[in-house]
C-alpha cells in the first residue's frame, strides 16, 4: 500500500514524516540523521550528491553545490551547470527525491504522495514552485500547508474548538519567523506573520566563538580566527556548550592542542556558564522582541488574545528563548513534540486526514487496567496488562491447587495490586465436573478476549474433557477516569507492601507443594528409603507444616530450606535410579508440558474467597 | 346514483393498487439494493483497511526485526563516539612530541578498539570521497587527478562498517 508522508522542506535542514498506526514518525535517512541538509551538489565526475555528504564537499566544489535553494523558490533563479540550467524546483526535487527514497527504504513501500510545508508567507508564485518541485520528484503533492500551521496541528490545536488564536515562535538555524493563527471550524488562518531571515542559532553559536577567540587572545596571546584548523574545532564546540547550556547552568570547553607556539602546545580549556552565555547573547534575544510586537499589532490582536503558543526550531529549546516567549505572550508554550520535527509530523498527520487514515475505526482504545484472575494464595495473576491496546486475546494455562479437586472458581480481577483483595471483582464462574487427578495434573485453559468495544469474554476449558464455561463481563471500562487514576497510585503506594503479600503468598505456596511432594514420595518409595533417612525427613516435614500452620514467614522459609536438604541425598538417589530405568518406561501418564503449564494454580473452591 | 358510481371503483382500484404495491416493493428493493450497495461498499472499506493495516503490521515487524539486528551490531557505539575525543587528543599530543610511553599506551587502545570493529579513516593523498571525508579548507590546483586529499586534519571513523564520524580534510584540486 502506497503511503503518504509529510515533508518539512526546510532552508538549512528538511525532515520527513509518516503516520503509522496514527502515531507520526519521523523517518531516518540512509546515514542515520533525523534530519537531512537541503544542500544539492553536482560531482565533477557527474554525481548528484545530496544531504549531509553534499554538505561535506561544499567547499571543494562551491559553483556546484546549492544551499538555501529554498530562498529562490518561485523565483526565475537559475544555475547553469554543463550546459543544462537547472530551475529552483529542479534542484528541490533533487531533496525531495532523497527524502522519498530514504522514506522507502525505511517503510518498505512505495512513497507516492506528500503533504509539503511552507513559510506562512510564500506567495503564489512560491507555491505553485514547491507543488512542482514534488512532481518532478515523483510526489503527488496532496496539499502544501503552511508551517505554523503544520506545526499547530502537531499539537492537535485543530481539535481544541472554535475561534482559538495561536501564535508560533519559529526560531531555526538561519532563520526566525513569529505567525499567529486564526483557527475556526478545524480551518486555520494565518492572521500575521513576521521575522528576520537572517537570525537563527548560527547567531548564537558565533557569540560563543567570538567570546572563545577573545578570552585565548588574552590568556594566552594567540589568535585563533587566523587559524582554520582551530575555527573548525571551535565551531563544533561552541555549538555543543550552546546544546549543553539548555540543560545545564555550566559546561566546560575542552580542546587540548588547540594551536602550538615557539613555546610549545595551548590547550583551550575554559568554563562558560549559562549567565555568561546569556550575557553574551542578549542582544540576539532582544531581537526576537520586535518580529513578535509586529505580529501582534498586524494581527491586530492584543497578547491576551492568544490562547496557545507553539515553539518550532531546534534554538527555541534555549531557556533565554522559552523565558521571552513565556513574558512575552505570559504562556507557558506546548512542549513535547521535537521542536525540529514539529513542522514535519503536522504535515505528517494532515497527510493522514487527507487519506482517510485517521478514521474512528483506527482510533483503538486501550484497557484502563489490568485483568487477571485469583490464583492460589490470594495472588492476581494478570492476563491482559493495563494500557494494552483492543482487541486483544490472550490464554494461560492453569491447574488444580488439590488432589482430586472437583471444580475451579475462575474469579475475574480488575486493578494494579498484587493480591487479588484489593482489587475489583469483575465475575465469577465454576468450572465444575473435572475428572479426578492429583493437583498440579489438569489443564485449565483460561482465556481473556475484549473486542473493541471493551467487552472482556472470559473462558475456562478443561483441556482432558474440553468442558468449557465462561462469562462475558460489560462495561470494564467505563470505570471512571479518577477511579482509574487511583487505583493506579494505590497500587504504587502499596507496591512495596503488596510485594511482600505476594512474596509470602508464594513462599506458603512452594512450601506448601513441598509438603505434597514429600508426602507423596514417602508413599510411592518409601521402601528405598532409609530409617535414619525416613526419620530426619519426616522430622523436618512435621517442622515445615507446623510452621505452616502459623504466621511466621521466616520460619517456612527455614523448614522449607530444612526439608529441601534432608531430602535432598534421598531424592537425587531416586532420581539417578529413575534415570537408569527410564529406557524401560514408556507409557503412562505424561506430565504437563513445562513450557505451557504456568507456575499458578487456580484457587479449590473451598479455599477461595 | 352511489350505488352505480360505486361499482366502477373496485374494478378500477386494483390495477391501482397492484401498480401501488409494485411501486411499494420496486421502492424498497430500491432501498434494500442501496443498502446492499452500502454495505457491500463498507465491507471492502474495512477489507482494505484491515489489508493495509495487516501490510502495515508485516512491515513494521520487518523493520523492528531489522533495527533490532543493526542496534546489536552496533553495540557500543555510544560509548566509541564519546572515545573519539580521547583518540583526537592522542594524536595531537604524539604529533607534537614523538612520546614512547604514551605511543605504547594509544597504540594499545587503537588495537583494542579496532578488535572491536572501530577503523580509522586516515586518507591521506587518497581522492576527496564525501561519504567517507568532510573537506573544510580547499586549495585550489591545476591538474586533471580530481580533487585529492592534501592533508588529513582529524582522522575520521568507522564503527562496524558504518561511518561514525568523517575524516576532517584538506582537499586539493
Amino acid at each position: 500500500m502506497p503511503k503518504a508522508v509529510g515533508i518539512d522542506l526546510g532552508t538549512t535542514n528538511s525532515v520527513v514524516s509518516v503516520l503509522e498506526a496514527g502515531e507520526p514518525t519521523v523517518i531516518p535517512n540512509a546515514e542515520g540523521g533525523r534530519t537531512t541538509p537541503s544542500v544539492v551538489g553536482f560531482s565533477k565526475s557527474g554525481e548528484v550528491l545530496v544531504g549531509e555528504v553534499a554538505k561535506r564537499q561544499a567547499i571543494t566544489n562551491p559553483d556546484r553545490t546549492i544551499r538555501s535553494v529554498k530562498r529562490h523558490m518561485g523565483t526565475n533563479w537559475t544555475i547553469e551547470l554543463d550546459g543544462k540550467k537547472y530551475t529552483p524546483q529542479e534542484i528541490s526535487a533533487r531533496i525531495l527525491q532523497k527524502l522519498k527514497r530514504d522514506a522507502e527504504a525505511y517503510l518498505g513501500d512505495t512513497v507516492n504522495q506528500a503533504v509539503i510545508t511552507v513559510p506562512a508567507y510564500f506567495d503564489d508564485a512560491q507555491r505553485t514552485a514547491t507543488k512542482e518541485a514534488g512532481q518532478i520528484a515523483g510526489l503527488e503533492v496532496l496539499r502544501i500547508i503552511n508551517e505554523p500551521t503544520s506545526a499547530a496541528l502537531a499539537y492537535g490545536l485543530d481539535k481544541e474548538g472554535a475561534d482559538q488564536t495561536i501564535l508560533v515562535f519559529d526560531l531555526g538555524g538561519g532563520t526566525f519567523d513569529v505567525s499567529i493563527l486564526d483557527i475556526g471550524d478545524g480551518v486555520f488562518e494565518v492572521k500575521a506573520t513576521h521575522g528576520n531571515t537572517q537570525l537563527g542559532g548560527d547567531d548564537w553559536d558565533q557569540r560563543v566563538i567570538d567570546w572563545l577567540v577573545t578570552e585565548f587572545k588574552n590568556t594566552e596571546g594567540v589568535d585563533l580566527s587566523k587559524d582554520n584548523m582551530a575555527l573548525q574545532r571551535l565551531k563544533e564546540a561552541a555549538e555543543k556548550a550552546k546544546i549543553e547550556l539548555s540543560a545545564v547552568q555550566e559546561t566546560t570547553i575542552n580542546l587540548p592542542f588547540i594551536t602550538a607556539t615557539n613555546e610549545g602546545p595551548k590547550h583551550l580549556d575554559m568554563k562558560l556558564t549559562r549567565a555568561e552565555f546569556q550575557r553574551l547573547t542578549a542582544d540576539l534575544v532582544e531581537a526576537c522582541r520586535g518580529p513578535f510586537e509586529q505580529a501582534i499589532k498586524d494581527a491586530g490582536l492584543s497578547k491576551s488574545d492568544i490562547d496557545h503558543v507553539v515553539l518550532v526550531g531546534g534554538s527555541s529549546r534555549m531557556p533565554a528563548i522559552q523565558e521571552l516567549v513565556s513574558s512575552l505572550t505570559g504562556k507557558e508554550p506546548h512542549k513535547g513534540v521535537n521542536p525540529d520535527e514539529v513542522v514535519a509530523i503536522g504535515a505528517a498527520v494532515q497527510a493522514g486526514v487527507l487519506k482517510g487514515e485517521v478514521k474512528d475505526v483506527l482510533l483503538l482504545d486501550v484497557t484502563p487496567l489490568s485483568l487477571g484472575i485469583e490464583t492460589k494464595g490470594g495472588i492476581m495473576t494478570k492476563l491482559i496488562e493495563r494500557n494494552t491496546t483492543i482487541p486483544t486475546k490472550r490464554s494461560e494455562v492453569f491447574t488444580t491447587a488439590e488432589d482430586m479437586q472437583p471444580s475451579v472458581e475462575i474469579h475475574v480481577l480488575q486493578g494494579e495490586r498484587e493480591m487479588a483483595m484489593y482489587n475489583k471483582t469483575l465475575g465469577k464462574f465454576q468450572l465444575v465436573d473435572l475428572p479426578p487427578a492429583p493437583r498440579g495434573i489438569p489443564q485449565i485453559e483460561v482465556t481473556f478476549d475484549i473486542d473493541a468495544n471493551g467487552i472482556v469474554h472470559v473462558s475456562a476449558k478443561d483441556r482432558a474433557t474440553g468442558k468449557e464455561q465462561s462469562i462475558t463481563i460489560t462495561g470494564q471500562s467505563s470505570v471512571a477516569r479518577e477511579d482509574i487514576e487511583r487505583m493506579v497510585r494505590d497500587a504504587e503506594a502499596h507496591a512495596e507492601d503488596d510485594r511482600r503479600r505476594k512474596e509470602e503468598a508464594e513462599v506458603r505456596n512452594n512450601a506448601d507443594s513441598l509438603v505434597y511432594q514429600t508426602e507423596k514420595l514417602l508413599k510411592d518409595q518409601g521402601e528405598k528409603i532409609t530409617g535414619d533417612e525416613k526419620d530426619t525427613v519426616e522430622a523436618r516435614l512435621k517442622e515445615l507444616k507446623d510452621a505452616l500452620g502459623g504466621d511466621d514467614i521466616e520460619a517456612i522459609k527455614r523448614a522449607t530450606e530444612g526439608l529441601v536438604t534432608a531430602s535432598q541425598t534421598f531424592a537425587s538417589r531416586l532420581y539417578e535410579q529413575a534415570a537408569q530405568a527410564e529406557g524401560d518406561a514408556s507409557a503412562g501418564a505424561t506430565p504437563p508440558n513445562d513450557d505451557e503449564v504456568v507456575d499458578a494454580e487456580i484457587v479449590d473452591e473451598e479455599k477461595g474467597a | 346514483m352511489s350505488d352505480v358510481e360505486r361499482e366502477p371503483e373496485p374494478e378500477a382500484s386494483p390495477p391501482d393498487e397492484v401498480a401501488e404495491a409494485d411501486a411499494l416493493v420496486a421502492e424498497a428493493e430500491a432501498v434494500i439494493d442501496a443498502d446492499i450497495g452500502a454495505i457491500a461498499s463498507e465491507r471492502d472499506e474495512y477489507k482494505a483497511l484491515a489489508q493495509r493495516i495487516q501490510a502495515d503490521f508485516e512491515n513494521y515487524k520487518k523493520r523492528v526485526l531489522k533495527q533490532q539486528t543493526e542496534h546489536l551490531e552496533r553495540a557500543g557505539e555510544e560509548l566509541v563516539t564519546k572515545l573519539l575525543p580521547v583518540l583526537d587528543t592522542a594524536d595531537l599530543a604524539l604529533a607534537h612530541d614523538e612520546n614512547e610511553s604514551l605511543g605504547q599506551v594509544v597504540g594499545a587502545l587503537r588495537d583494542a578498539l579496532a578488535k572491536e570493529g572501530l577503523e580509522r579513516i586516515d586518507p591521506g593523498g587518497q581522492p576527496f570521497d564525501p561519504t567517507q571525508h568532510d573537506a573544510v579548507m580547499h586549495e585550489a590546483a591545476e591538474g586533471d587527478d580530481g580533487p585529492t586529499v592534501s592533508e588529513v586534519l582529524r582522522a575520521g571513523y568507522r564503527w562496524r562498517g558504518r561511518v561514525l564520524r568523517p575524516a576532517m580534510v584538506k582537499v586539493t584540486g
